[in-house]
């Protein structure tokens, strides 16, 4: 296939920006088929898109609940006394 | 993100009605526990950040306009009251991703306070998405924990950090090239450098 500067009609820099918008959004816009016909051709920016979105996968998956002892004294501090206290 | 009949249950909470309040804390308290957390890296900062936003909110519950949303208002608190212990405290300096070298910031490895034995437990991943965070200046944190992490829309965080879209669009993009780039050694298949 051959190489060219806005693989599927749009350019690298365009795709960035969009993916900075529509990440981990379903859109069938004709821009984002668009970036879905580039990202299929260009292995710089899927390669871009795939590091994000795992980054933010591992982010997402690493962030705690709020602890119930937490709770208790949180829901103590605002005057109310917690089921089971 | 809302709770069922939310507005009767926040003009109660207004009246100062138990129920309603342990509704709101039992609804939105682990959303602010956990946006606290990703911004500090901190259990205890987390902590006591969401409790100081449940004290502010139920303070300036009034002053909500119930036309807005109630997740949104949230958000604008905790992120407030985030930003500002980052700027005040001494111990989370933040790497400006505005100044100097990007690629080698200094390991400035902010909030103390962890044994070595908490070190030793934490795995291996985890310490690297702590290190690469805490790296990050807070007004690029803020914008990635709330557009990626929590998922809101690039439009509810410019409104909730009073900045312009372009502007969020900007510090977004800077802060995931940065912590991609920080991060690369987890995904090293899909890095190629493009930022």
């Amino acid at each position: 296939m051959e190489k060219t500067d806005t693989p599927g009609g749009i350019a690298c820099d365009q795709v960035l920006d969009f993916i900075c918008e529509q990440f981990g959004e379903d859109d069938d816009s004709e821009r984002c088929r668009a970036v879905k016909a580039h990202l299929a051709q260009c292995p710089d920016c899927s390669s871009y898109c795939n590091s994000v979105d795992k980054m933010i996968g591992l982010y997402r998956a690493a962030s705690p609940a709020f602890p119930a002892e937490a709770k208790t004294l949180l829901l103590g501090t605002l005057g109310i006394r917690a089921e089971g206290a | 993100m809302s709770i069922e009949n939310e507005p009767d249950v926040i003009e109660k909470a207004k009246a100062g009605d138990p129920e309603a309040v342990t509704h709101l804390v039992n609804e939105y308290a682990d959303i602010i526990y956990r946006f606290a957390f990703n911004v500090c890296r901190n259990p205890d900062k987390a902590e006591h950040t969401t409790q100081e936003t449940f004290v502010s909110l139920l303070r300036k519950l009034d002053q909500f306009d119930s036309r807005s949303k109630f997740s949104t208002w949230l958000y604008t608190i905790v992120s407030n009251h985030c930003l500002m212990l980052a700027r005040g405290t001494k111990a989370d300096r933040f790497v400006s991703i505005d100044d100097g070298d990007e690629d080698t910031p200094d390991v400035l490895l902010g909030a103390g306070g962890e044994t070595p034995l908490d070190e030793a437990e934490r795995s291996d991943t985890k310490m690297h998405l702590d290190r690469a965070i805490q790296k990050l200046g807070a007004e690029y944190k803020v914008v990635f924990i709330l557009r990626d992490i929590e998922g809101l829309s690039t439009e509810e965080v410019a409104g909730i950090l009073n900045l312009s879209v372009p502007a969020v669009k900007s510090r977004l993009h800077r802060a995931r090239s940065f912590l991609r780039k920080e991060l690369s050694s987890l995904f090293a298949e899909d890095y190629h450098g493009k930022d």
